[in-house]
Parts: C-alpha cells; sequence; structure tokens
C-alpha cells in the first residue's frame, strides 16, 4: 500500500514537473511553428477528396493523411498540441503565481541586511544632518513614500513602482487560453457558409464547410433572398462599391426583414450574420453593346454573348470572351470573325480604348464596345459566431496583458537611515523584476545628485 | 511637385548618408557620424512629406472616382470618408515604400537609443532595397477595392509594417552578438548556421520544392504595352495568370549554390573547429556561389534577353509582341538574391577581418539586450496585427480567423517571437540560442511577408495585396 502511494506520487510530481516546465512550452510552440509552416504550404481550403485529387506524390500521401495536411489546424497533432500548450500554461501558472501573488502583497519593506545580501543594486554614503540625509532619500524614491517608519533608531523608506506589470504574463496567458477555448467553441458549435442568392431570388440552404473542410449544407430555417443587386465599377471596369438589398422571409413568405447590404455593413437574424463578400455574374445572362462600323455606317447591336452577328458583308461575328481586365488595358472582348469561306480568326476590342479596332485592325469594319449589361448574384457570407464577444475580450486582454510585459518596469526602492557616531548613513538600494538594464539605468540616473552631494559632504 | 519626387530625394538623401557612414567606418570622426544621421533624419522627414502627398493624391483620386461613378458631387463628411480612406499603404508599392519607411524609424531609434555600429548602415541597406523593389512594381495610384475601404487598415497595416521593421533590425543585433560572443560561439558554428539559414533563403527565392524537382527556375515573362514593360499573361489560364519561363543558366547555378551552401555548412558544423582559414575559405566558396546567381540575374535584368517561343504557345499570350526577360520576371526573388549578397557580403568581411566589427560593438550583453528589446517590440506589434486583422476579417468577411496563408504566415511569425521570449527564460537556451531565434525570425518574417508573392503557398484572401 505504501509502495503504491509512494509511486503515486512520483508519477504525479513527474506529470506535474513535465507540465510546468518552460522547455515544454518551447516544445509545443516549435510544434505550433512547423505546424503553421505546413499549414500555409498545403491549401487549407481544400477538402479530403479535392486534397487526394490535386496530390502529386502518391507515395507520401498516406503521411499526408495521417497528418490531416489537408486540414492542418483542425488535426489530431495540431490540437493536441494546444491541448499540451494550455495543460502548461494552467500548471505554470499554479506553480508560480501563488508565490508571486504573496510576495506581490506581502513585499518585506525594510532593507535590513540580510535583504542587502539578495540585492545587486545599492549604494551607500555617509552625510552629516538628518535634514540632508531625508533629501537625498527624497531625491531617490518617487514621488510618494509608501512606507516610512523607524524601527529601533533606523528609519526605513519603502516604495513600489508598477508592480501590476508583474502578473501581465498571467493576463496573457489567460487571454491565450480563453481566445484558444472560444474559438474551439466557435469552430465547433458555429456555422462557417456561403451563399450565391440570384437577384430577384431566396434560398433556406447554405454551403457550410465543416470539420476537414468537408461541405455540407446547413438549413437557416427562414429564407434569405435578394431583390436587388449593384455594382458601381471605376472606369477601369474594377469594382468600386457593390450592394444588395436583402431580405428575411419565412415560411409564409412574409419578410421580416430588409436591409441594404454591403461590404463592412452586414445584415443580422437570429444569431446569424450575412456578409456582402463577392459576387458572380451570370454566365448566361451575360449582354455586351457593340457598335458596329461598316464604311461610315454605324449600326447598335445588343446582344448575348456567343450570339451571332451576321454582318451585310456575310461575315459573321461571335462575341465569346468579356476580360474584366485584359492585360492591364481595362474591359476587353474577344469576338471570333467567321468569314464567309468558314475560316475563323479573332481579335479583341477595348472598352477604354474605342478606336483601337479601327486603328490597329485594317477590315472592312471596326467594331466598338459601348457597355457590358449583366445579371448577378450576390455572394454572402454568412457566420454564426456563438462567443465572439469572449474572444474579443480574450484579445482585449492579450492586449492589456502584454502592455505589462513590455512597458510597465515593475520596481521597488528601497532606503534607510541610521545614525552614526560621525553622522548619517543613507543606504538606497532597488530591485527591479524586468527589463533589468534600464533599472539599471535609472538607479544610476537617481543616485547621481546623491554621489554629488556626498563629494561634498564632511564632518567638519 | 508630386509624391515621387519627395521619394527620390529621399532615396537619394539614404544613399548619400549609407556613403557618409561608410566613411565612418574608415575614419571613425564623430562628424560623419553626427552628418550621416542628421541626413537620414532630414531624408525620413522628406519621405513621411512625400507618403502626406501621396495620401492627398489619392484622396482626390477616390473623391473623383467616386463622383464618377454616383453622378454627383459630394461634400462635408462624406467627403472627408472618401477622401482620407486611401492611406499610402494600399497596394505593393506604397507597402514596400511604407516598409522602408518603417525599417528608416527603427534604425533612427536604435541609432538614438543604442548608436549600434553596422546596425545603421544595415538598416539603410534594408530601406535601400525595399525602395529597389518598389521600383519594379506598379507605381500608379489605383482606387481602393471595396474590402479594404475601412479604418482597420490603419493600424492594421502601420502595426506591421513596423513590426517587420523591428524583426529584421533584431535579427540583425541578434548576428552581431553571435559575432561578438566568441566565448560561447565558434566561429564554424555560426558559419555553418549561417549558411543553412542562407541555403534555405535560396531555396525559398528559387521557388522552393519546384526547383529541386524541376531543376528549373522558373520567371514571369515580359513583353511590352504601350510604353511599360508588362509581365506577359497566358489567357488559358483561369484569372488570367503569369505566364512562366526558365531562366537561362539559372536553376542548375542556384542548385548547385544551395548544394555548396548546405556542404560547406554540414562540413564546419560536424568537421574540425575553430580552424579559421577553412571557415573563411569555405565560406567564400559559397559566397562565390551566390554572386554567380546575382550576376546571372544582373545578366538578364539589363541585358533585357529576349525569349523565342512555338508559335503555338505565342497564341494564347498577351500582349503580343516581343517576349524578354527582365528585372520584372522575379522582382521578389530578386530582391531576396540581393538580400543573401548582402547578408553573405557581410559575414564575408566579418570572416575575413572579424577584429574590424567587433572592435565598434558594444558587449554581447548589450547586444542581447538591445536585441530582446526590438524583439518585445515585434512581438507586440505582432499581437496588435493579428487582433486587428481578426477585427477587420469579422467584420469584412464574417469570420474572425480563416487560416489564410498570409494571416497563418503572421501567426507563424507571432510564434516564433513566442519561442524566442520563452527560450531567453529557459535555462540553457538563453544566449547564442536565443540570438540564433532571432535570426531565424527574420526568414519567418520574409516567408510570411513575401511567401504568396514568390509563390511558395496558395493565395489567400490577401491576394488584393499582390501587383
Amino acid at each position: 500500500m505504501k509502495i503504491a502511494q509512494v509511486l503515486k506520487n512520483r508519477l504525479f510530481d513527474a506529470l506535474w514537473h513535465f507540465f510546468i516546465s518552460l522547455k515544454l512550452t518551447f516544445v509545443l510552440l516549435v510544434i505550433l511553428g512547423i505546424g503553421a509552416f505546413l499549414g500555409m504550404s498545403y491549401d487549407q481550403t481544400l477538402n479530403f477528396e479535392e486534397f487526394l485529387a490535386k496530390a502529386q506524390d502518391k507515395e507520401l500521401f498516406s503521411l499526408f493523411t495521417f497528418f490531416e495536411l489537408n486540414d492542418a489546424f483542425h488535426s489530431w497533432w495540431w490540437s493536441l498540441a494546444i491541448l499540451l500548450l494550455s495543460a502548461n500554461l494552467i500548471a505554470c501558472s499554479i506553480e508560480r503565481l501563488p508565490r508571486l501573488y504573496f510576495e506581490a502583497v506581502r513585499p518585506r519593506p525594510y532593507l535590513t541586511d540580510r535583504r542587502l545580501l539578495g540585492l545587486s543594486l545599492k549604494k551607500q554614503r555617509y552625510v552629516a544632518h538628518l535634514s540632508e540625509a531625508e533629501e537625498l532619500v527624497r531625491k531617490f524614491m518617487p514621488k510618494t513614500i509608501s512606507i516610512a517608519r523607524t524601527i529601533e533608531g533606523i528609519r526605513y523608506f519603502y516604495k513600489e513602482r508598477m508592480l501590476l506589470g508583474r502578473f501581465g504574463v498571467y493576463i496573457v496567458h489567460i487571454a491565450l487560453l480563453i481566445v484558444m477555448y472560444s474559438s474551439i467553441y466557435t469552430t465547433q458549435y458555429g456555422v462557417d457558409a456561403h451563399v450565391l442568392v440570384e437577384e430577384g431570388k431566396k434560398t433556406r440552404f447554405i454551403n457550410a464547410k465543416g470539420s476537414g473542410g468537408v461541405p455540407y449544407t446547413h438549413d437557416l430555417g427562414f429564407y434569405i433572398g435578394c431583390d436587388d443587386f449593384r455594382l458601381r465599377t471605376f472606369v477601369d471596369n474594377s469594382p468600386m462599391e457593390f450592394e444588395s438589398d436583402l431580405f428575411i422571409s419565412t415560411e409564409k413568405n412574409e419578410k421580416v426583414l430588409k436591409k441594404t447590404v454591403r461590404v463592412n455593413e452586414p445584415l443580422s437574424y437570429a444569431g446569424f450574420t450575412f456578409y456582402q463578400s463577392s459576387f458572380r455574374p451570370i454566365i448566361s445572362e451575360r449582354a455586351v453593346t457593340l457598335l458596329i462600323n461598316i464604311d461610315g455606317q454605324k449600326t447598335s447591336h445588343n446582344v448575348h454573348l456567343n450570339s451571332e452577328i451576321v454582318l451585310p458583308t456575310k461575315d459573321i461575328l461571335i462575341p465569346d470572351k468579356l476580360y474584366d481586365d485584359f492585360a492591364g488595358l481595362g474591359q476587353a472582348l474577344r469576338i471570333v470573325k467567321k468569314s464567309p469561306d468558314h475560316k475563323a480568326t479573332f481579335f479583341h476590342i477595348f472598352r477604354q480604348h474605342p478606336d483601337f479596332d479601327r486603328t490597329v485592325r485594317a477590315d472592312n469594319f471596326d467594331v466598338t464596345l459601348l457597355e457590358s449589361d449583366q445579371r448577378y448574384a450576390t455572394g454572402l457570407s454568412i457566420g454564426y459566431v456563438p462567443g465572439i464577444s469572449i474572444i474579443f475580450s480574450g484579445f482585449l486582454l492579450l492586449l492589456c496583458g502584454l502592455f505589462m510585459c513590455f512597458f510597465m518596469t515593475p520596481t521597488r526602492y528601497f532606503a534607510r537611515i541610521t545614525k552614526e557616531q560621525e553622522g548619517y548613513l543613507v543606504v538606497v538600494a532597488a530591485q527591479g523584476f524586468r527589463h533589468p538594464h534600464q533599472v539599471r539605468d535609472q538607479f544610476e540616473k537617481k543616485t547621481r545628485a546623491f554621489n554629488a552631494l556626498t563629494l561634498e559632504s564632511n564632518y567638519e | 511637385m508630386n509624391s515621387a519626387i519627395f521619394y527620390n530625394l529621399s532615396t537619394a538623401g539614404y544613399v548619400a548618408s549609407l556613403a557618409i557612414f561608410a566613411a565612418h567606418v574608415v575614419d571613425a570622426r564623430k562628424l560623419f557620424l553626427r552628418l550621416g544621421v542628421l541626413l537620414v533624419a532630414v531624408s525620413f522627414l522628406v519621405q513621411t512629406g512625400g507618403m502626406v502627398l501621396r495620401w492627398v493624391e489619392a484622396g482626390f483620386l477616390e473623391v473623383s472616382a467616386a463622383e464618377r461613378a454616383v453622378g454627383h458631387k459630394i461634400f462635408g463628411w462624406s467627403w472627408f470618408v472618401v477622401f482620407s480612406q486611401h492611406p499610402p499603404w494600399s497596394n505593393l508599392y506604397e507597402i514596400m515604400v511604407y516598409m522602408s519607411w518603417g525599417l528608416i524609424l527603427v534604425t533612427l531609434g536604435a541609432e538614438l537609443k543604442w548608436r549600434l555600429a553596422w546596425v545603421r548602415q544595415m538598416g539603410l541597406l534594408l530601406a535601400l532595397l525595399a525602395l529597389g523593389l518598389a521600383s519594379l512594381t506598379d507605381p500608379s495610384i489605383k482606387p481602393l477595392v471595396p474590402a479594404l475601404k475601412s479604418w482597420w487598415i490603419m493600424i492594421h497595416v502601420i502595426s506591421a509594417s513596423i513590426a517587420y521593421a523591428a524583426g529584421s533590425i533584431a535579427a540583425f543585433i541578434c548576428l552581431l552578438a553571435l559575432m561578438q560572443d566568441q566565448k560561447r560561439v565558434s566561429l564554424s558554428r555560426l558559419t555553418g548556421f549561417s549558411l543553412m539559414a542562407m541555403a534555405a533563403l535560396l531555396a525559398a527565392l528559387g521557388g522552393g520544392l519546384r526547383l529541386l524537382t524541376e531543376q528549373a527556375y522558373f520567371v514571369k515573362l515580359l513583353a511590352r504595352a504601350s510604353d511599360h514593360i508588362i509581365p506577359v499573361l497566358d489567357l488559358t489560364k483561369e484569372n488570367n495568370a503569369s505566364f512562366l519561363v526558365p531562366m537561362p543558366g539559372m536553376g542548375w547555378l542556384l542548385l548547385l549554390a544551395i548544394f555548396v551552401h548546405i556542404m560547406v555548412a554540414l562540413y564546419l558544423l560536424c568537421g574540425p573547429k575553430n580552424n579559421e582559414d577553412i571557415v573563411a575559405h569555405g565560406f567564400l566558396l559559397a559566397f562565390f556561389f551566390t554572386l554567380l546567381c546575382f550576376f546571372v540575374a544582373l545578366y538578364h535584368g539589363f541585358r533585357l534577353s529576349p525569349v523565342e517561343l512555338e508559335p503555338a504557345v505565342m497564341h494564347h499570350l498577351s500582349p503580343a509582341g516581343p517576349k524578354f526577360l527582365g528585372f520584372k520576371s522575379h522582382p521578389w526573388s530578386f530582391g531576396l538574391l540581393t538580400l543573401a549578397l548582402m547578408i553573405e557580403g557581410f559575414i564575408a568581411w566579418f570572416l575575413l577581418k572579424p577584429s574590424s566589427i567587433r572592435l565598434r560593438l558594444p558587449s554581447v550583453e548589450n547586444l542581447e539586450g538591445a536585441a530582446y528589446k526590438a524583439i518585445a517590440l515585434a512581438f507586440f506589434l505582432m499581437s496588435i496585427v493579428l487582433i486587428t486583422g481578426a477585427l477587420w476579417a469579422h467584420y469584412a468577411w464574417g469570420r474572425y480567423w480563416a487560416w489564410d496563408p498570409k494571416e497563418t504566415g503572421a501567426l507563424a511569425i507571432w510564434i516564433i517571437y513566442a519561442i524566442y521570449l520563452h527560450a531567453r527564460r529557459t535555462p540553457g537556451l538563453s544566449g547564442p540560442f536565443s540570438s540564433v531565434l532571432g535570426v531565424i525570425g527574420f526568414f519567418v518574417i520574409i516567408v510570411g511577408f513575401l511567401g504568396v508573392n514568390l509563390g511558395l503557398f496558395a493565395d489567400g484572401l490577401h491576394t488584393y495585396g499582390n501587383n
């Protein structure tokens, strides 16, 4: 029984020491770093079948599947590393926080000789009068002195600055735990989906992506519809702004909510948020307006892509491909020309350069692209992110913790005045808990006047 | 007067101050140092003025584009919102100019705080490299895409630029700390590690695994359109992808250079220690191959080497006309090659004249302290980058994190600095080991920042950052 107890204790101790080790933190961070690189190197948007189809090296494929590289950030090893890291963070905090807390709330403020032994930043000077000694201490200590007490004829002074900064690391760790676990909860219970809704149509089924990038269809339980989609473009035809008039309707066709959404201006309903993320032209309903000039006679044609225009010369023109931007020259249209002898060639015309075809292509007619018309489907990203406010609180806490870690220098200042036979002995010391160079420089700066006074001081 | 004039003036100022700092290396009079720092500071102010002017230029362009799109004049608050929404860090050209600005800012800060020799020179060289890369991208101001019309862009990109700059300067300080630390760092280990890092850099700029499997260094084909030289597009590919061709003579040479780097590194790491002659000669051999690669790239860049293609291939390329290679065929890889040359050049100088480098440096402890502060700043700013990116993504796309390559790259940078900060406090891992991590941080920055542009990773949500 005793042996079992000893073994149990030893096992617990070994496990505890394993989890409080800073080296474990180091190893886990290295694994996460390597994981991040692997995740960047393999396309994480593919599901397993797509990944399988795209894999070039079939021999290494079993290795890839074992490490789930198509979904590295939800793989077993990534999850295990996160789990171990969180256990490591919690164990380290439990191990170190109580000691730190008690040391912080019970600072041992008296600069005894024993205390002086443990401090590296310390100086002592003799002065003739008490007032001089007090002046020295005032110059050394920060503005308000926390403790000034006389014990057995020795006056002790103490002040601490930014000691809260010592807890910065723990706040960072707590924030990371909040962010990591809320992210896991969000991934588990949230919905990350996308849907294309054609103008004038509605749907209640959205294309969601589950664990491992596996697509599934999610039933919203209500309808999301698009009354109208508007695209404003710059002169080079790049999108300047796009917006959709969305509505939410019930089974009974009642519109319960209407809103115009744009990028950065979403619509929220029943916990779901609908973001304007993209748009897609409906190819079959793409039309162009062309101006055809044959010997000075201009005729305008409004036609769908891939439809034929028969010219009086018996040539047949087929506008077959519309480019939003062709080699930096803006919107362009490729037109296939079929001659009466059935020879097919093609040429390009540019919306921004109406004279291009007339000046470049020597033919008995020229074509100008006047405009293009398009029916669109609006692309909506749909997010159901339970606990997003907790994640954002974690972010805020993380920033506060990091600020405390890097921009606060927790320091303790000690001083004491002892009456000696020929005057007064002033001893000052400082203890920094971070940024040792900065604390040392500050100490040297603060004790500069001290030195000057000492040089002038004498006991005559 | 436009922003380009300000940028040119500031570039000239940086070049002149670099020359003055070079003079200070030869003649250590304080006058040179003060003059150099003053010139850098003035040039920095000129560049800042140029950025403000570019913001104004972009603002007027946005207002005019918006007025044309809506068909009427805009006034008041709406005018201000449209006018100010296009900060001068919205496309690749502006990002590179802004990166150089961040580098100079951090270099000036380091100069005022620590006065570290060599850091000022390397900071200026990196900033000039960023400006050189900017000159290879399209400098025109184009209206913002809708996703970028967000106030989050301000703090997100500002933090990223300064974080990358602080990380780069910190990495160089870490390298100096390793050079200065004669007690704990052997010359052969330091050189072996440097050669391994350079081999990784050469492999990354060469296209990663593709260089190995196809023994070719693929670059974009160029052609003239109007007065510009632009990459040739392959019309058979989706999204009008650039047409790539292998650069003659470069594939095998790069592979050879990587091989030599690795072999020399392995010899130095596993072979006899601290034979200064072997170390120097081994390194110079590897440096010679990097130099060769650089000259081949220069040859094609200046010569605009013509490329002949099959008529069947020419048929689906745009624009038409003669095709050739140049600097614009591989701006990022060429930039990294220049960077590799700069770093190797400095290490070669150190190996040949170690005392000339070490004499001007403070103690190892001070160097490590300075590196820690720079990395702490980079880590704090990277946290802001990740957080603001998540907030922005949540409000713009509905997901705060999408494991997009660029955001994962930012996370990787954050993780490497977290490793550094923990290593510094771990017994046995502080000192030279943490300095090595600081140097690795620079390579992680390169991969995270340029990985997508180098074609190492898939495109993601940040592809609008491409040219």
